[in-house]
């Protein structure tokens, strides 16, 4: 494994803007998969061709750029569904992107990773792999990523009530009606207590993690992610028995899925050997230096 | 040398944030932008308000009850962007006083380079010039 491992950073510093993009186009992909699968309105946008597509230009685009392309595909597939979706279902996305945009970092792809990660069922990844990796205003992109997934899930929710309802001002039933819906929609959206319990859930696990991290002891990434489980989980199910909120299997699959991904993260870029652990006492000009220097795991054959 | 590469290319954005900008030019560029996109999101709130609860509006316009209903929007208006302002506010503050921090390990290392070099000079003036061959003289 740490013999791969080298061979992977050797083959990154060789080609590293290559595989860079290489990895944001896998991360785009990843990105508009979830949400064509959760949306789907419109055939055309869901052909392989048009999501690959707009993967390579994740690759070329910075990631506020990629943010706004998802917004478009994701308001594209509500009108596909009908205008009231747009309006009920883009309205909340639009205000959560500019609220986040204008504190977000430039090249923060959170809120985008978030929202994939609740799609494919992993909610928990997220808030793992950025509270060991991010910065703390990731925390708003894991947060608007979520609401965006729980968004898009409500919408889902009424799509046969949503599908092919037109705007139409002509007759006031039928506006009655659109209005109806629009509301219905924005109550399911707003009063949604899934949402407020994944938002809460996944704040407290990225602070446990984001908290575990930084401690100064042996195994701190791996005591983060236990960590931010443990959190996670009781978060949730102590939430869903408050707020009458069940849970599938496919809930605690998710659960290890999102451990899996954070430990495989863990593995690419933080692996000590604390056996090899070393305590040095030195002392310059200005300083008296206590340091624990601990070596970063090597193959034998890198080591001779 | 390489450290500085290193440094220079890493913290690229950190460095050019505390080398173009004053702290107060950096915070309030961002708190006029964010004004901006706090009251754009709070217009679309209150069109999706609008949408939920039409018919108290339309009640309050039929009776011309007005400057109640105004008065409680200016409110959370005021309110939802002074939170938001608030906390642009900090965290431009925190990136500002980080990008201090990336300036200033910068600049130690290249004051230790510029030392570096200026033992190296000293080191070569001391070094005697090689004796040149004096048996055509």
């Amino acid at each position: 494994m740490i013999r791969w491992k080298e061979w992977l950073e050797e083959l990154y510093a060789a080609h590293s803007r290559l595989l860079g993009f290489a990895g944001r186009t896998i991360l785009g992909l990843l990105i508009f998969s979830s949400l064509c699968g959760n949306t789907g309105y419109r055939e055309s946008l869901n052909s392989p061709a048009v999501l690959l597509g707009l993967s390579v230009l994740c690759g070329i685009l910075p990631a506020k750029a990629t943010l706004f392309l998802a917004f478009l595909y994701t308001a594209a597939q509500l009108y596909a569904l009908s205008p009231v979706a747009l309006l009920a279902g883009g309205g909340p996305l639009l205000i959560l992107l500019l609220l986040y945009a204008g504190l977000a970092p430039e090249d923060d792809r959170s809120l985008l990773l978030a929202q994939a990660s609740v799609g494919f069922s992993v909610p928990l990844a997220a808030p793992l792999v950025y509270g060991l990796t991010g910065s703390g205003t990731s925390v708003l992109g894991i947060l608007c990523g979520t609401a965006w997934s729980y968004v898009l899930q409500a919408v889902r929710g009424r799509k046969e009530a949503l599908a092919g309802l037109q705007v139409s001002l002509t007759s006031a039933a039928d506006l009655e009606q659109v209005l109806s819906e629009a509301g219905s929609l924005l109550n399911g959206i707003l009063r949604n207590r899934s949402l407020v319990l994944a938002l809460a859930a996944a704040l407290a696990a990225w602070l446990a993690v984001w908290a575990g991290r930084r401690l100064v002891i042996k195994y701190a990434w791996t005591v983060a992610i236990a960590a931010g489980c443990i959190v996670y989980l009781a978060v949730r199910l102590g939430g869903a028995a408050m707020l009458d909120v069940g849970h599938t299997p496919a809930f605690y699959l998710g659960l290890l899925g999102s451990a899996a991904i954070a430990l495989a993260v863990q593995f690419l870029l933080f692996t000590p050997d604390y056996r090899r652990a070393e305590a040095v006492q030195f002392e310059d000009d200005a300083y008296y230096y206590y340091v624990t220097a601990v070596p970063k795991r090597r193959s034998r054959a890198q080591e001779e | 040398m390489t450290r500085l590469a290193v440094s220079e290319k890493e913290q690229k954005k950190q460095l050019r944030v505390s080398r173009e900008y004053f702290r107060g030019d950096y915070i309030g560029a961002h708190l006029i932008r964010n004004f901006f996109c706090a009251t754009a999101a709070f217009l679309i709130g209150l069109l999706l308000w609008f949408l939920l609860a039409l018919d108290t509006v339309v009640e309050h316009l039929s009776v011309l009850d007005v400057e109640g209903p105004a008065r409680q929007i200016l409110i959370c208006y005021g309110v939802t962007v002074g939170i938001y302002l608030l906390l642009t506010w900090i965290v431009c503050s925190v990136r500002w006083h980080r990008a201090g921090k990336v300036r200033d390990g910068y600049r130690r290392t290249l004051q230790s380079l510029e030392r570096e070099y200026a033992r190296k000079g000293r080191r070569i003036d001391r070094t005697p010039e090689p004796k040149g061959d004096d048996t055509g003289e």
